[in-house]
């Protein structure tokens, strides 16, 4: 991670790149803090508890997403399916509790997930469509199949331990939600960092030819990497669905762009081979206090569409002149 | 004549090489240059240096006795230099009429493309050619000889004046050979200054009219091909004073199942007939020139290319190699030839790209999770038994020098535990101290009974290690050299196509 | 050919291209002969298709569609997506529907196709200067483009009250024919003739088609690439103006899904996913295609989202036949050392 000093390549043409690397290496992170900061000095409901907790409650929908799409990301590919899937997980999941129960309900809505991001890989990998354009499809499907499911309408849970998913704190401070982010940060890191598949996402991710002449199984790599994305996305679902007490097929509209958003914001690279699950952590806390505030300030609703999609090009933007930078020739 | 292109004193140097040392050349209008030499002599170098793709670090280049220097290859194609390159630079969707005309197509007063006028030129350039084709037919269904003659007429049409063609028959068979040649003598009529690089003597002598001879990025000299016979030309290319090969230990006989034995092996467009038997504890070399099929007969080893006919057996047994996957079970590990695109994970460190191929075998969690202590004792007998200069495990793998990196690939060769290896170019990019460490290496595997096959384009790197070696020619085996016979002379004769003679040391 | 070379397969590539032929040759008739035998069934079983209302209703629906659907094939030439132009429908429209109100018709209808010019046009800065991926740009500038279009009307519908001729911009028949198709038949002329017979539309193919081979011939990729969003976007806005002449009433929810049809459209009517080509006539058929089946499926009253799922269904069923295709062309070049 430091450059070693001492090494005399060819030198960059910024002397100190290691500052500058640094900075954008935490720039997120540092951002958060000087943003968040600054609100709770200027506004004083900003800095209530109340808020506070809304603010990592609301975090933690898009940012458990973002923990499986950051691995699908850092191995080289994309979900556009997310708001599909996860909709329509949430709508099994409601219409499930009555019949079976609240643990086999969230049981069987994971396991769906799961096998529907494994669908989404498959479709990737054998049909070889690009990422992008496959899920583009695939988000039909499942919206589709969510509004077949739910006859179209929103299915109401009302089971109070269930919500106490989505509404309830531990400790008496952290909403719940925010806790399982929490937990899935952890073990999404603990995958990337030390396993060995984690290792193999970040190889395909880097060169995927290479990938196959070190006899690596790309195809199974990357499918499962779908299958986590599927799983943390109907996650998020269940306490979203816990959150709202009620279920339907279009409850997570434009989820996609927004992990998206909170992955390469928090710094990952669209390229693949590498990627911080701190970033995206950090990624998600930001857009959940930019879209806090623009709601404080009165700035209506829509606001946040323009302002996702802005930060998603200007980080991009960034990367992209970062890499022309940092680029050594 | 007076050259049209006059290079002088062209000097390059790299970290570490000097690719070109003071060389002059020239070029005359209406003749056909050869420019011979083995790999690394430096030809590619100064192709690059004429088509602008590189600057010389010292001497001058004159186009028409007027001094120019070229920032890039725009402006060497707008001085009228064109390359016809092994990457053809046409559009698959197109036509060949709309190939030729790309960029500066002709149009009607409306701004709508003039396609009378298109068409008709086309037909021109073409029928000067010989090439037998309808210009609307898209090049994406023509074969590969016609769409080397379409970047031709191509250039032709842009009345290039000099034309560098770079092994151009590698890909061809002997009937657009003819046509390629016939073609190469209307351009000499109509003046234009050819430059034909090619390793192969017989065609050289077919076409050229004058050769210069590189060596070592001297140049040895210039002749006119009218002077010299082949072997003089072979003689040259070699030189006198050949370093001769360190004495190879004589590995002994193994009487055992062959490692990899390969019989009628084919493998559509690239191969055909190959047999041969690798054995455990010996180094096979692997020759044969550009298109000769080497790296494809080591994919189709390893699982990476399919196979139409023949049949592999490893250690003795039957095997379908269907994948890499399948083919490291089975302990084949294949090192690939360009490692930079097949081979290196650069976001990755030293350490994860040494043991990237290990095989994880036993208990549940060893084959999940990563053993830091496991893998760098494994990175460390790496390290120290094939000298790898690595500031520590967790260094960028991108900060090593080519050497060091093709260090790694070996490492990593060897951490997969596979006992049969396919090293294809061992030391492509590396310096020469490196070079030598890598030799040594491949003989020490042998001597641990590894089987080994070191496919190269070097041939007295394949001198220096092989046992046995087999030289490939067009897709067939041209001859399997025993000990007592592998020596530069015979390599390059029979990856050439010229007959073996019969004192190899002479 | 030798002995030796039939060994080596080089007979193949005569085997393998004719395949290649007869597949593309098949895309171009096979969806006209899939319409045809479509419509054929849909006016047997669904009972009251083939009445005059119901197909030009089916016909205009198609319309909007197709028309940016032969940007986006374009876009998809050149090697890229336009994933924005649900949102630039949206904006558009409303840009129209609120020039309405204050100006003519001519005068609106130009605003409109300006404004998705010059969202067109800011696609294609980015992604060429920065160097940024196609469908990640127009995937961000979705949201922002929807964000202003929401904002702009503060979530409120737009009416259309000044001009009430403007709805025969989409009701209007010029010798039966509906006026909608009509304006897309012109935008399929010129697009065809600006593609197949204008340098512009050749460099666009050569870029999408080898682009180391464009930059080498000296096109200016960067140009090229600017114009062809704003194509796009021209195309998109063009959407937007018969949508709003159709609704007459305009909000920032319009044109959701737009992407996915006009892409998949263009893969089905036969343009390849790898670029370097465009089928303008059979996105238009296809277009067509795709109507006929919403509009059957409407009549059998079939629920709306069971169409929804036929479109992603067919949408990876058109790209597993062009993944097919693909295959096929790069098993042909593998034949060359």
């Amino acid at each position: 991670m430091n450059e070693t000093s001492g090494n005399r390549h060819k030198g960059s043409r910024f002397p100190d790149v290691n500052v500058l690397d640094f900075i954008t290496r935490y720039f997120i992170q540092s951002l958060l803090i000087v943003v968040a900061v600054a609100l709770s000095l200027l506004n004083p409901y900003f800095r209530t508890a109340t808020n506070l907790q809304n603010i990592l409650l609301q975090a933690s929908f898009s940012g458990i997403g973002a923990a499986g799409m950051t691995l699908l990301i850092v191995s080289g590919a994309f979900d556009l399916s997310v708001a599909g899937l996860l909709g329509l997980c949430g709508v099994i999941l409601a219409k499930l509790i009555p019949d079976i129960g609240i643990t086999p309900a969230i049981a069987t809505s994971l396991v769906i997930g799961f096998a529907l991001g494994s669908l989404n890989g498959l479709v990737v990998t054998k049909l070889r469509i690009p990422a992008f354009i496959a899920t583009l499809g695939m988000m039909n499907i499942y919206v589709a199949l969510a509004f077949i499911w739910s006859g179209g309408e929103v299915i109401p849970v009302s089971e109070v331990t269930f919500q106490f998913l989505g509404t309830g704190t531990l400790l008496g401070v952290l909403p719940v939600p925010f806790v399982i982010m929490i937990l899935t940060y952890l073990l999404c890191q603990g995958i990337l960092s030390r396993t060995l598949f984690g290792r193999y996402l970040r190889a395909i991710g880097s060169n995927e030819i290479a990938g196959r002449t070190a006899g690596l199984p790309v195809d199974i790599i990357r499918i499962i990497a779908f299958a986590i994305v599927g799983s943390c996305t109907a996650l998020a679902g269940t306490f979203l669905t816990a959150e709202l007490s009620s279920a339907n097929a279009i409850m997570a509209s434009g989820y996609e762009l927004t992990v998206i958003a909170v992955v390469v914001i928090g710094g990952t690279s669209l390229k693949g081979g590498k990627g911080t699950l701190f970033g995206s952590f950090a990624g998600a806390l930001f857009f959940a206090v930019i879209n806090n505030a623009l709601n404080i300030f009165g700035v209506g609703a829509y606001w946040q569409y323009v302002v996702t999609g802005l930060f998603l090009i200007s980080a991009l933007g960034v990367q992209a002149l970062r890499s022309s930078i940092l680029t050594v020739e | 004549m007076e050259p049209i292109l006059n290079l002088a004193g062209i000097s390059k140097q790299f970290p570490g090489v000097k690719a070109l040392d003071n060389v002059d050349f020239f070029l005359c209008p209406g003749e056909v240059h050869a420019l011979m030499g083995e790999n690394g002599a430096g030809k590619s170098t100064l192709i690059n240096i004429i088509s602008g793709l590189l600057q010389p670090s010292s001497g001058k280049i004159y186009l028409a006795e007027r001094e120019v220097s070229f920032g890039g290859s725009s402006e060497a194609q707008k001085a009228g230099i064109s390359t016809i390159s092994q990457e053809f630079n046409l559009v698959p969707g197109l036509t060949v009429a709309e190939n030729i005309f790309l960029g500066r197509e002709p149009t009607s007063r409306s701004g709508l493309l003039n396609w009378r006028e298109i068409r008709q030129r086309a037909k021109e350039v073409l029928t000067e050619l010989g090439l037998n084709v309808s210009v609307n037919q898209r090049v994406e269904y023509l074969s590969v000889g016609d769409r080397q003659l379409v970047e031709i007429a191509k250039a032709l049409s842009l009345e290039f004046r000099i034309i560098m063609m770079d092994e151009p028959t590698a890909a061809l068979n002997a009937t657009e050979v003819g046509r390629l040649f016939e073609i190469v003598q209307k351009l000499k009529r109509r003046n234009k200054a050819i430059l034909y690089v090619s390793h192969r003597l017989a065609e050289v002598f077919r076409i050229a009219d004058r050769v210069t001879i590189l060596r070592d990025g001297k140049r040895v000299d210039t002749r006119p091909l009218a002077e010299l016979s082949e072997d003089d030309v072979v003689t040259m290319m070699l030189g006198r004073a050949l370093k001769r090969a360190a004495a190879v230990d004589a590995a002994p006989a193994s009487i055992e199942r062959p490692a990899l034995a390969v019989e009628e092996l084919a493998v559509r467009g690239f191969l055909s007939s190959i047999s041969f038997a690798l054995r455990f504890g010996e180094v096979m070399g692997c020759a044969g020139l550009v298109g000769s099929g080497r790296y494809e007969l080591a994919q189709a080893l390893f699982g990476l290319l399919p196979i139409s006919h023949g049949r592999i057996e490893v250690n003795g047994k039957r095997e379908s190699l269907r994948s890499p996957i399948v083919a490291i079970h089975r302990g084949i590990y294949m090192l690939p030839e360009d490692r930079k695109v097949e081979g290196i994970f650069p976001d990755l460190t030293v350490l994860g790209n040494v043991v990237i191929s290990a095989r994880h075998l036993g208990s549940l969690t060893s084959r999940f999770f990563i053993r830091a202590s496991d893998e760098r004792k494994r990175y460390e007998s790496m390290r120290s038994s094939l000298d790898i200069r690595a500031t520590s495990p967790a260094q960028g793998i991108t900060k090593l020098s080519g050497g060091n990196q093709q260090k790694v690939m070996i490492g990593r060769a060897l951490v997969s535990q596979s006992r049969i290896l396919l090293l294809n170019e061992p030391t492509r990019g590396v310096d020469i101290k490196t070079k030598l460490e890598i030799h040594s290496v491949i003989r020490r595997l042998a001597r641990e009974r590894y089987a080994v096959m070191v496919s190269s384009s070097d041939v007295p790197e394949l001198v220096s290690v092989s046992d046995r070696c087999i030289v490939l020619n067009a897709g067939r085996i041209a001859g399997l050299l025993n000990k007592e016979q592998i020596s530069e002379d015979n390599i390059t004769a029979l990856a050439i196509g010229t007959r073996i003679s019969k004192n190899p040391n002479e | 050919m030798s002995d030796h070379e039939k060994e080596l397969g080089r007979e193949a590539v005569p085997k393998l291209e004719a395949l290649a032929h007869f597949i593309q040759v098949f895309e171009s008739l096979g969806v006209l002969v899939l319409l045809v035998a479509l419509v054929v069934v849909a006016s047997i079983i669904a009972p009251g298709f083939s009445t005059y209302t119901n197909i030009a209703n089916t016909i205009i629906m198609a319309s909007i569609t197709a028309a940016t659907g032969l940007g986006m094939t374009f876009a998809i030439a050149v090697g890229g997506f336009d994933l924005s132009v649900g949102s630039v429908q949206a904006l558009t429209a409303i840009v129209v529907a609120s020039l309405l109100a204050v100006a003519s018709v001519p005068l609106a209808i130009v605003g409109a196709l300006l404004t998705g010019l010059l969202l067109g046009l800011f696609n294609g800065v980015i992604i060429s200067k920065l160097k940024i991926p196609a469908f990640v740009v127009t995937f961000g500038m979705m949201s922002i483009v929807r964000g202003v279009a929401l904002l702009a009307t503060q979530g409120q519908s737009v009416m259309i009250t000044n001009h009430p001729d403007f709805a025969t911009l989409n009701n209007g028949k010029i010798l039966a024919i509906p006026v909608p198709f009509i304006i897309v038949l012109m935008v399929l002329a010129a697009l065809y003739l600006i593609l197949h017979h204008t340098p512009f539309g050749r460099h666009t193919c050569a870029i999408g088609g080898n682009r180391a081979a464009a930059i080498a011939s000296g096109i200016n990729v960067d140009r090229v690439t600017i114009a062809v969003f704003g194509l796009v976007g021209v195309t998109a806005a063009i959407s937007g103006v018969m949508l709003s002449s159709q609704l007459m009433i305009v909000d920032g929810t319009l044109g959701t899904g737009l992407e996915l049809q006009a892409i998949a459209i263009s893969v089905l009517g036969g343009t390849s996913l790898s670029g370097g080509n465009g089928n303008l006539v059979g996105t238009v058929l296809a277009a067509l295609l795709l109507a006929t089946i919403a509009s059957a499926l409407n009549i059998l009253k079939v629920a709306a989202f069971y169409q929804y799922l036929f479109v992603g269904v067919l949408l990876i069923f058109a790209l597993s036949i062009d993944t097919v295709r693909r295959i096929i062309v790069e098993k042909s070049t593998l034949s060359r050392a």
